[in-house]
């Protein structure tokens, strides 16, 4: 009993000395500065090698009853000579604690992507309140704090736009897909490669008035943040910009698109519309000689006619065939031009190496290091199969009769 | 065991110290020769209570015998007073003395025989004894028998006479069912006795009687099915309960406490029901049932964690529905445990895991808020627990208003006010109503005491704490037990064939109608069957994982 | 030891949980790089051969620990010496345990918490248990395994749906030969975590039955290690061998990876759930192998000595080393220079030496 007695009124003293002092991990949500996006710029001098923009959540403004009619998000900038430099540096102009786990946007200047991003990665896998889940983006051609500051219609943050437009673009009709950190650290680590990372910019000219609620006050806003392009590395420089076929070929490559359209054009003048879906791409590789080896790219890939406006037999089977081949040919178009661009830039950013190393894992050792040779005059041959499934709500377009 | 001694040795102090209103005279009080004076003894035994009931009668006709009938009113049923003992003592004892003209009422050998005819030929009530003890004849007369004493007869005739007013069988107040027998246990050992035989016409249910309470007298019954109750189980129980040594004993929550394995727990580890159909339904799955003279409450042992979880509905309802009930019975005592700390532990320490969206509106909303998250959780709960007080304590009719007003308008005022953020509101509301949804009210305040607790650990450790505490929490349940049976059965010890009613209600054609019902003291393997609460009985090991023992041991 | 029995499907709980410890959240086998799956089945196999000789141990003695045979097998001044070597074997496996779990943990989230406080609270708890009995630790094992194991299968079917598992990331096996697995073999994953399964000859008396006891246990760690190497299939390839292998707690970026609509996202949080119930079981163990140790080698009653025995596991775990780079390091030359001795020639001496004895001892027949 007695010692219970005393079990207890230890507890009572440690207690309240824990409660007191205890916590140390514990900051109260409205201590917290939540940011949604960082944008990372270089700057002229070493002292500011980085120059960190967060763009902070203003919740009150978003859900809050007492909202005073100012901009939903803030932007802060911190510079330093590294990435935890500038952190720090823009924590003291914050009264807050800047919180990076909710950060889902990370914006790189192409400046800075130009002269390598691999100092900047580091940081933000060995951070544990960062998240890996985070989409990565270079701005093309522009700063990349104009990006973060940037007035949205659709969300009241605009790196959350950003998240959004981004899923529209990959589910429907273009060639954007998610590109998180770990993907471009991968990417980064592939001999002879490097990662595809999306591409952003402001459609319309930026000025500092972009970053206001004026800016959505007309119709047409003045800017508009806007998903496009892939930014093609080597190893973590950025080497060119990809647009058009090559970025097609190249998403494909990657199996990362859900559905794209197709235009074939007529004879007659005109086009036909495919809508192209479930598109499995796979590299299969004969390395009888691992200096010379043979890729063959299979493509199968399902199409739905979307749009016909030609006096066509359509219920006819044969028709159908011609157009299947013709829908092969553009696709072997797609990645033709992927892969003619990548050996272009002198870099195997669409995992030939990749395929070749699970293959052949010695044959690989061997050409490992000079692989960008290698890869520059490997032969690709193309194994495609595209079926139309169906014409949809209709068979013969009424141009028929 | 050890304040149970301690009581014992105070009784006996109390017992040879001299009692008020006793006369300090050498003559011990008792039945005398005469009827005056053994009457002026009872008077003087009570202290000359005004609701003591003397009716003075000659019996015998012409050869008058003075004879005197006792009982307490209000205790006694004045009806059966009246027509049975009353009744028959001056119409039938008349040729009763006209059969022993020969002999004279002064000889000596008639003495003995006269009371004992009167109870064979005379007495009309249906229960009648000769007693000649004092004490037991003052507990039959405070429990509402009617004593008959005698002219020179050193017995008296006690007449079974109990009655007075009682409440009526009604609906239990504390477990409700939608679908089910609606009739309650009541205050009266014997009306509810029978509730319950009237459920089990068996011979092999059994019943025990023992009278515990050294000043109340109470009349506690043990049922139990034979054959179907583990015969060591029956042992434990009644051993148990016979080591009880208390002056009062006014309901079984007294019992609960004395008996149960481990004082020191917030578990609760056994059953308490006002139902007859839950304490009959239990008997037939050989658990042991106490009924304590003076309360509608009946304890069932061996209790475990999942039979807390478990309501008389689930057998009246289809058996998917009863899962479906159980199962959120289940979610909300761990809504009820962890809620609190887990808002807690999640704004304050992992704030990455709140999706974006709902992060933002709770930013929003802290923003002005003055208390940190855990002092608004803490006065919150508490505000709610007084709430909760204040609604059982009221008088029914504005009890329900003041919980009803207590929790909308105060809740509204304090968030309008900017004290308290909503979201806080709707946590502490959640885990209020989730302790609600429990069907055994014990296991819900055990609830709300664990859910202050985690609410320290999250506020210290967040996650950590949390984790911690529940890997404290089942090592602690686990070590309980319930008259042997370990309390988390039939999760820990795993046994497939005791999950026929736990988690989920199997339905009744799968558990086989021919089958006997579980047993879960037999489904056990030996070494699990260990009994706590007896030292000399216990195995050395056991021994230690009781911590009463240990302690007595260490003083 | 007296009549309390375990019942096996909770010997099997224990030793999943001990096995999985901290094994299951760190980047075990990774000197395997992306074949670290094989060469964790690889070490279980070897584990389960020492097994073996534990098990042939435990059969000569069943009512015995570890500490009580070694007397008995090499006599009373060789044997209580050899028996506070492993005494002290525990002691310094349950305070790398814990150091291991506190520090692990206050690199994952608890950055500022200080580490004393973190190992103290874990220990105390361990204690409370220990407090309560064996019996008691092995009937709430059973409760958290299932805790585990749905967390397990939680995370698991989530990183399917969220798409993130490429297992082309696990290929191609074997690239550089069977050398790297082996090795890796050979330097950590026999030991850690299998040949830790020596202090399970200390609860081994507990088990309920003594012909079917060690045959659970040998099934516990199959089971484990297919769990083991499931989850670092599922690591590598969700984040690749080479983020894998630089990550000390590879499984939180793993299931920081799930990400369903944005309403279940950083669910990492569940692995610190599974690397403190796993840190705490662990230690739990050794703990209660140390206690039982000393409460049979000095015969002192096993609740006196369990708040001295925290005190020193504790000031241990905090003396061991100053930061976990040193830990690590340390642990790592006492996995390959030490502790083969204690799990493999000790035993090995015992076993042969009570089969030699048994040889002569027994009648020969005819």
């Amino acid at each position: 009993m007695r010692n219970r007695i005393f079990g207890g009124i230890g507890v009572l003293f440690v207690l309240p000395m824990l409660l007191l002092t205890g916590c140390w991990d514990s900051v109260e949500l409205n201590r917290r500065a939540i940011v949604s996006g960082v944008a990372i710029d270089r700057g002229d001098s070493e002292a500011e090698r980085y120059k960190l923009s967060f763009q902070v959540i203003v919740a009150e403004e978003i859900s809050g009853e007492k909202s005073r009619g100012i901009s939903p998000v803030a932007l802060y900038t911190g510079t330093g000579r590294t990435m935890f430099e500038a952190l720090a540096d823009a924590s003291r102009q914050t009264a807050r604690f800047l919180s990076l786990g909710h950060v889902r946007v990370l914006v790189i200047s192409e400046k800075f992507a130009r002269a390598g991003i691999k100092d900047l990665l580091d940081v933000l896998e060995r951070e544990s309140d960062t998240r890996l889940n985070s989409l990565i983006f270079i701005s093309k051609g522009q700063p990349a704090r104009e990006i973060m500051s940037t007035m949205t219609v659709f969300s009241k943050i605009p790196a959350n736009d950003l998240v959004e437009k981004l899923e529209t673009t990959s589910k429907q009709f273009g060639y954007n897909f998610r590109m998180a950190v770990d993907d471009v650290i991968r990417g980064i680590q592939i001999r002879g490669g490097g990662p595809v990372i999306n591409g952003v910019f402001t459609r319309g000219e930026w000025t500092p008035a972009s970053g206001s609620n004026d800016s959505l006050k007309s119709i047409e806003p003045r800017s508009i943040l806007r998903v496009s392009s892939l930014a093609a590395f080597k190893d973590d420089k950025l080497k060119g910009w990809l647009t058009g076929d090559a970025a097609l070929g190249t998403v494909l490559l990657h199996n990362r698109i859900k559905e794209f359209p197709v235009l074939l054009k007529q004879q007659e003048g005109g086009y036909f519309s495919f809508n192209i879906y479930q598109s499995q791409v796979s590299l299969a590789v004969e390395s009888s000689d691992p200096e010379h080896p043979v890729f063959t790219v299979k493509i199968t890939q399902q199409a739905a006619l979307k749009e016909a406006p030609h006096p066509l037999d359509l219920t006819s089977p044969k028709v159908l065939e011609e157009l299947s081949d013709r829908l092969i040919k553009e696709s072997v178009k797609h990645i033709q031009a992927a892969v003619s661009t990548a050996k272009e830039l002198g870099s195997d950013y669409l995992g030939f190496g990749r395929a070749l190393q699970r293959k052949d894992p010695r044959g690989w050792k061997k050409v490992r290091d000079h692989w960008e040779d290698v890869f520059a005059d490997c032969e690709i041959r193309f194994d495609a199969d595209v079926v139309i499934r169906h014409t949809d709500m209709r068979s013969n377009s009424f141009q028929i009769h | 065991m050890k304040s149970g001694s301690n009581r014992k040795a105070q009784n006996a102090g109390a017992d040879s110290a001299p009692r008020p209103g006793q006369p300090q005279g050498s003559v011990p009080l008792g039945l005398a020769d005469t009827v005056a004076q053994s009457l002026l003894h009872i008077q003087t035994e009570l202290g000359g209570s005004p609701d003591l009931q003397i009716r003075r009668i000659q019996i015998g006709g012409e050869r008058r015998l003075e004879a005197a009938a006792v009982h307490l009113s209000g205790l006694a049923d004045p009806a059966a007073v009246n027509e049975f003992v009353l009744g028959s003592l001056l119409n039938h004892t008349e040729e009763l003395f006209l059969d022993r003209t020969d002999g004279g009422a002064d000889s000596r050998g008639e003495e003995a025989s006269l009371p004992q005819q009167i109870l064979s030929r005379a007495m009309e009530t249906g229960e009648a004894l000769l007693q000649e003890e004092w004490k037991e004849i003052m507990l039959a007369i405070l429990s509402g028998d009617t004593a008959i004493l005698l002219e020179g007869c050193r017995a008296a005739i006690l007449c079974g006479t109990r009655g007075g007013e009682q409440r009526a069988v009604s609906e239990p107040t504390s477990q409700l069912v939608v679908r089910g027998p609606k009739d309650g246990f009541v205050e009266s050992v014997a009306t509810n006795i029978a509730l319950i035989r009237r459920r089990i016409k068996s011979a092999k249910l059994h019943l025990e009687v023992l009278k515990l309470g050294s000043e109340t007298h109470t009349h506690v019954a043990m049922m139990y099915m034979k054959g179907i109750a583990g015969e060591d189980l029956i042992r434990e129980a009644r051993d148990r309960l016979n080591k009880i040594a208390l002056n009062e004993i006014l309901e079984s929550g007294y019992i609960e406490e004395l008996i149960q394995d481990k004082s020191f727990t917030p578990f609760p580890t056994i059953y308490n029901t006002e139902r007859p159909d839950v304490a009959a339904g239990n008997l037939l799955e050989g658990r042991v049932v106490i009924i304590v003279d003076g309360t509608p409450f009946v304890l069932i042992l061996p209790a475990v964690f999942t039979q807390f979880f478990q309501s008389a509905e689930d057998y009246s309802q289809r058996f998917d529905i009863a899962i479906l009930m159980r199962l959120v019975r289940y979610l909300s005592f761990l809504v009820l445990i962890l809620g609190p700390s887990v808002y807690l532990a999640l704004t304050t320490y992992h704030y990455e895991m709140i999706p974006t969206t709902l992060l933002i509106n709770l930013l929003s909303q802290r923003e002005n808020v003055p208390f940190p998250a855990f002092v608004e959780l803490l006065l919150m709960e508490t505000a709610f627990e007084i709430l909760r007080e204040a609604g059982v304590r009221m008088p029914r009719a504005i009890g329900q208003t003041v919980s009803v007003v207590g929790a909308l308008i105060l809740g509204t005022a304090v968030v309008e006010a900017g004290i308290i953020t909503p979201i806080m509101v709707i946590v502490v509301a959640l885990t209020g109503i989730a302790s609600f949804a429990l069907p055994a009210y014990n296991m819900a305040i055990a609830g709300r005491i664990i859910r202050f607790a985690f609410l320290i650990m999250a506020s210290i450790f967040g996650f950590y704490g949390i984790t911690l505490g529940l890997i404290l929490l089942v090592a602690h349940m686990s070590s309980l037990r319930s008259f042997g049976v370990p309390y988390l059965f039939p999760f820990v010890p795993l046994s497939i064939k005791g999950h026929k009613d736990t988690l989920f209600r199997m339905p009744l054609w799968l558990n086989g109608a021919d089958k006997p019902p579980a047993q879960m003291r037999e489904e056990m393997p030996d070494y699990m069957l260990l009994t706590t609460g007896h030292e000399e009985q216990l195995p050395p090991l056991i021994r230690k994982n009781c911590r009463t023992e240990e302690e007595n041991r260490e003083e | 030891m007296g009549k309390v029995k375990i019942g096996l499907v909770e010997f099997f709980s224990l030793t999943v949980l001990f096995e999985l410890g901290t094994a299951l959240v760190v980047n075990l086998g990774m000197g395997a790089g992306r074949d670290a799956w094989l060469s964790i089945l690889l070490g279980c196999a070897a584990g389960l051969m020492m097994f073996t000789g534990y098990a042939y141990l435990y059969r000569k003695h069943p009512n015995q620990p570890f500490t009580a045979y070694t007397r008995q097998i090499l006599g009373k001044y060789i044997g209580a010496p050899v028996g506070l070597v492993y005494i002290i074997l525990y002691i310094n496996l349950a305070a790398r345990d814990l150091r291991d779990g506190s520090t692990m943990l206050a690199m994952a989230t608890m950055h500022n918490t200080p580490l004393f406080i973190l190992s103290a609270l874990m220990l105390l708890s361990g204690a409370y248990v220990l407090h309560k009995g064996v019996e008691v630790l092995s009937r709430t094992s059973m409760v958290f395994a299932f805790v585990v194991l749905g967390i397990g299968l939680f995370g698991t079917v989530m990183l399917i749906l969220s798409g993130t598992i490429n297992l082309h990331r696990l290929l191609p096996v074997l690239e550089n030969g069977f050398q790297p697995v082996l090795r890796s073999v050979i330097h950590q994953n026999y030991m850690f975590p299998f040949g830790e399964m020596v202090c399970f000859t200390m609860l081994m008396p507990y088990l309920s039955s003594v012909k079917k006891g060690p045959w659970i246990i040998a099934a516990a760690m199959v089971f484990s290690a297919l769990l083991l190497s499931f989850t670092m299939a599922l690591n590598v390839s969700v984040l690749g061998a080479d983020i894998v292998e630089r990550s000390p707690l590879p499984l939180m970026p793993t299931i920081s990876k799930i990400s369903i609509s944005d309403i279940i996202q950083r669910v990492d949080i569940f692995v610190v759930m599974v690397l403190i119930i796993g840190v705490f079981f662990k230690m739990a163990v050794f703990f209660a192998a140390a206690l039982i140790g000393i409460s049979d080698l000095f015969k002192i009653p096993y609740r006196k000595m369990l708040y001295p025995c925290a005190l020193i596991i504790l000031f241990t775990s905090m003396l061991d080393a100053r930061s976990f780079i040193e830990h690590l390091d340390e642990g790592g030359t006492l996995l390959y220079r030490v502790y083969p001795y204690l799990m493999i020639v000790v035993p090995a001496l015992l076993v042969i030496v009570t089969a030699v004895r048994d040889h002569f001892s027994a009648p020969r027949p005819g």
